[in-house]
């Protein structure tokens, strides 16, 4: 059975299911960690996604699971995502400095199809052990006032995001 | 006899930040003329999603000028380019709009201009050349903080 889990941005709730049956490992270890609240951040360099790093405590370092991940990603489609600190050169100042190098974050696709993990900043080229990145979860629906609020996250700033187990 | 480059500055009244830019106009003429007409420029400042570190501002009403100094498609920190997208270039109405132009300014490396269909070239028409530093500061704040007022005009 898939677990499903809700998603509350900002006051807007949509509902994701857990894809158990390709990627349980992943889904584990990632139901173990909710509840879990932080504040969302607009991605720039895929397109319409945004981003709820996973720091402190609930930072998640999940080794690659599913190998079918190239390749763009739709909208509704939630990544784990974990970047070893070797893959950014530099630092990204505008994250959080905890995640400012190494990092794992939960990469929620909200619009048209994007570029997702072949994005520069990600694993182009790939480096197999320093990134993963596994589609955990997808929304059953993305509601409009949903949408509206991600898109909040570019115009207005970071957004109040919280993540719970539904069943 | 010396012709001094033209110069324009960019202002974030919000943040009291200014930045002085040069036009290119030896690689860009066509393009530094017009947007040199179409100053001063004011609106908001928009962070990319596409493109790394870029922040883009439209042109209101849209400009179109034609493909000149083009990237290559990689751009660096302190690059101001132009680029016009037709309308039905893209599925929908990006940002609200059928068709639209804009300028857009590169404030830190790892950066190319991107849109769905994948790279785009743009015309790169100036530099700027005092307070790269604060440009930056500014385009990461708008990641965390949303838009930007901002003023592009005649220094």
């Amino acid at each position: 059975m898939n677990r499903k889990i809700e998603f509350n941005l900002a006051g807007t709730k949509a509902i994701a299911i857990m894809h158990d049956d390709r990627v349980p490992k992943t889904c584990d270890a990632i139901w173990k960690i909710l509840p879990i609240e932080g504040r969302s951040i607009h991605a720039n360099w895929s397109n319409r996604e945004i981003m709820l790093h996973l720091g402190g405590k609930n930072f998640l370092k999940i080794e690659q699971e599913d190998s079918d991940v190239e390749g763009p990603v739709a909208p509704g489609d939630i990544r784990y995502y974990y970047r070893a600190p070797q893959m950014s050169r530099g630092s990204q100042k505008a994250y959080d400095p905890q995640f400012s190098r190494e990092l794992s974050e939960f990469a929620i696709f909200y619009g048209f199809p994007s570029g997702g993990e072949t994005d520069p900043i990600r694993s182009r080229p790939s480096q197999p052990g320093l990134t993963a990145h596994m589609l955990f979860a997808t929304f059953e629906d993305i509601p409009n006032d949903f949408l509206l609020k991600c898109w909040d996250n570019r115009t207005k700033g970071l957004q109040q995001i919280s993540v719970r187990r539904l069943e | 006899m010396i012709t001094l480059a033209k110069s324009i500055i960019l202002t974030f009244p919000g943040e009291k930040v200014i930045a002085k830019a040069e036009l290119l106009e030896q690689d860009a003429a066509i393009t530094c003329n017009a947007i040199w007409k179409t100053l001063p420029v004011k609106g908001k400042a928009i962070h990319d999603i596409w493109s790394g570190h870029v922040f883009f501002v439209f042109l209101d009403p849209t400009v179109v000028i034609e493909s000149e100094n083009l990237s290559r498609p990689d751009v660096a920190p302190g690059d101001l380019f132009y680029y016009y997208r037709p309308a039905h270039y893209f599925r929908g109405a990006p940002y609200g709009r059928l068709e639209a132009s804009e300028i857009g300014v590169v404030y830190d490396r790892d950066s190319q201009p991107r849109g769905p269909r994948g790279v785009k070239l743009v015309n790169v028409f100036g530099k700027i050349t005092e307070n790269l530093d604060g440009v930056k500061k500014i385009g990461n704040q708008m990641i965390t903080q949303g838009n930007k007022d901002f003023v592009i005009n005649k220094a």
